[in-house]
């Protein structure tokens, strides 16, 4: 069925390139992997209606997100205790982990705005209209985000 | 290396874990689907206002592309037999009869700019940030928004608080200067209302725990409270909406018994990301957000986003609608374990309007499927509105 032909193609590419952008933005591969899974499966229920939307990546990261944000709203219920190390042992697998940390310490929608803008190359407008604030909203994020992280000494001192 | 190579060498070395074809993705997609479900396992309420009316979603079951193909069936609700109205001007809230009603609000004026309690959230954590390892004597507190008078109250407070006498706030955002357990730098206005002063205002502390940092749109303050001051405070933030008056307090009076769905007689699967297209608060355990509508256009061009392909409701003229959804959710026996309130915030009116609660208590009366609510009120009242979302509360 063409339908679903097109949608096995936009699910190849999709993955590969929104479960970085995940993964960078929640800082956890397990919960990256869990929400891009999720953000498809509910692109494969709606695929009529995504594939005809402008940034249907753009859609599913940002459905990703919502849905890992509101997960770990849930688990916040729970009076949990994190464990730095239990953290760290699952970070470490990632190539940047001192860029992911340092992220995870940015504000989430400013997150959103860096990875869209950077890691997935959406213009300002574009980035704008997938979360759905204004453009100089945006800009100003973007802004105060590298600032943050231009003051970071971990950022200076990071890779070359 | 600038921030922007950065991320671009991040994105291009991250690869994701093998995940099979498309195929399989969506089978394991719809296991979690139902999984987490089962694990939202909560009630919804409904209880209507005049003017609300209840869209009821037929079950689409688990086909796909499309998933939704169901004709909506739309229930003008009918305010049950025996509940109590309250009403202001064209606005009118229904609750039911066992519950209290305050009206007017003690004759309480709001000090001038206060805001509404707000943005408070429901939560349940140790401070230790407040005394390192001092877990068996911490104060744990459950914090939650009262959608009927915006009041924050803590429950299970089981110990001192971190500071004698004091109400210690800790914001969810991510915006906060500071470092962790230390004063922000950030102040929040604090108010007795019993007392009708102001306490003064509190420093609020940051934390860089990402659980809570996830959270970082403003929707919720974690709070220590004193004891003796859980009969009610006000809680200013800047993101709530600024109290013009206060139309009536409506609560569950203690004993009250526990209300099922009367009005909604079937309902269908909604979209699981109607969440991000009804707006943030639309979901449950979130509160602030949704989304408002004003004019009938919007609600068509919602509807098709959500994925209906049939008409959207036809709203009454001169009305704007607040669109949120919920769970009805539950397995059978095991919904009873939780109740929800679903709220709606009006500025204009004064009023925070209640919808629930909804404790259904009995088999066969919950369902699993999520609810789209529509909520409808006159247009001056749009810049007020608010779906304040839904509470879920343990009973276990």
């Amino acid at each position: 069925m063409e339908d679903e032909q097109g949608f096995a193609e936009f699910y190849r590419a999709c993955r590969l390139r929104v479960y970085p952008a995940l993964v960078a933005t929640l800082g956890e591969p397990r919960l990256a992997e869990e929400s891009i899974d999720e953000a498809l499966t509910r692109a494969a229920e709606r695929w009529s209606q995504v594939r005809t939307l402008d940034r249907p990546a753009g859609w599913v990261y940002r459905v990703g997100v919502n849905w890992a944000t509101s997960w770990r709203r849930k688990l916040s219920l729970r009076p949990t205790r994190r464990s730095e190390d239990l953290d760290r042992a699952h970070l470490d697998v990632l190539p940047d982990f001192d860029l992911v940390r340092l992220l995870s310490d940015l504000p989430l929608r400013q997150r959103q705005m860096l990875i869209l803008r950077f890691g997935l190359g959406y213009s300002v407008e574009e980035t704008a209209a997938l979360l759905g604030v204004a453009a100089g909203t945006v800009k100003s994020g973007v802004h105060r985000a590298r600032q943050q992280l231009r003051d970071d000494p971990e950022v200076l001192d990071g890779r070359p | 290396m600038d921030v922007r190579e950065r991320i671009g060498n991040l994105m291009s070395e991250v690869r994701p874990l093998p995940g099979g074809d498309a195929e399989a993705t969506f089978r394991r997609g719809r296991r979690r689907v139902r999984r987490r479900r089962i694990l939202a396992a909560g009630g919804s309420a409904v209880v209507a206002a005049v003017a609300v009316v209840w869209v009821a979603l037929p079950d689409a079951g688990g086909s796909r592309l499309p998933l939704i193909d169901d004709t909506p069936e739309t229930i003008d609700v009918e305010i049950p037999n025996g509940w109590q109205t309250i009403t202001a001007g064209e606005i009118a809230v229904s609750v039911p009869p066992d519950w209290e009603i305050s009206q007017p609000y003690e004759s309480f004026e709001p000090p001038e700019g206060a805001r509404l309690g707000g943005p408070c959230h429901t939560d349940l954590y140790q401070p230790k940030e407040a005394d390192g390892d001092r877990e068996s004597d911490a104060s744990v507190a459950v914090v939650y928004d009262r959608p009927t008078d915006g009041v924050c109250r803590a429950a299970g407070f089981t110990g001192p608080p971190p500071r004698p006498g004091l109400v210690l706030f800790e914001t969810i955002r991510g915006t906060v200067d500071g470092v962790e357990g230390q004063p922000g730098g950030e102040r929040v206005d604090i108010e007795d209302h019993a007392r009708r002063d102001r306490i003064g205002q509190l420093e609020v502390w940051r934390t860089v725990d990402d659980e809570r940092a996830s959270s970082d749109d403003g929707s919720g303050i974690i709070a220590y409270i004193a004891a003796e001051l859980t009969g009610g405070i006000w809680v200013s933030h800047p993101d709530a909406p600024i109290i013009e008056r206060i139309l009536a307090t409506a609560r569950p009076a203690p004993g009250a018994q526990p209300r099922t769905i009367e009005a909604v007689t079937s309902h269908r699967d909604l979209p699981d990301d109607a969440w991000e297209l009804l707006g943030e608060g639309a979901s449950d355990h979130y509160l602030g957000g949704g989304r408002v509508l004003t004019d009938q256009a919007e609600l068509d061009r919602l509807w098709a986003e959500l994925g209906f392909e049939d008409q959207a409701p036809t709203l009454p003229e001169q009305t704007i609608a607040i669109v949120g959804a919920t769970y009805a959710g539950g397995l059978p026996g095991g919904c009873h374990e939780h109740r929800e309130v679903v709220g709606v915030r009006m500025r204009g009116s004064g009023a925070n309007i209640l919808l629930g609660p909804f404790a259904p208590g009995q088999q066969g009366q919950c369902s699993d499927t999520p609810i789209i609510h529509i909520v409808t009120a006159p247009p001056e009242l749009a810049e007020g509105l608010a779906v304040v979302g839904t509470e879920t509360v343990d009973d276990q």
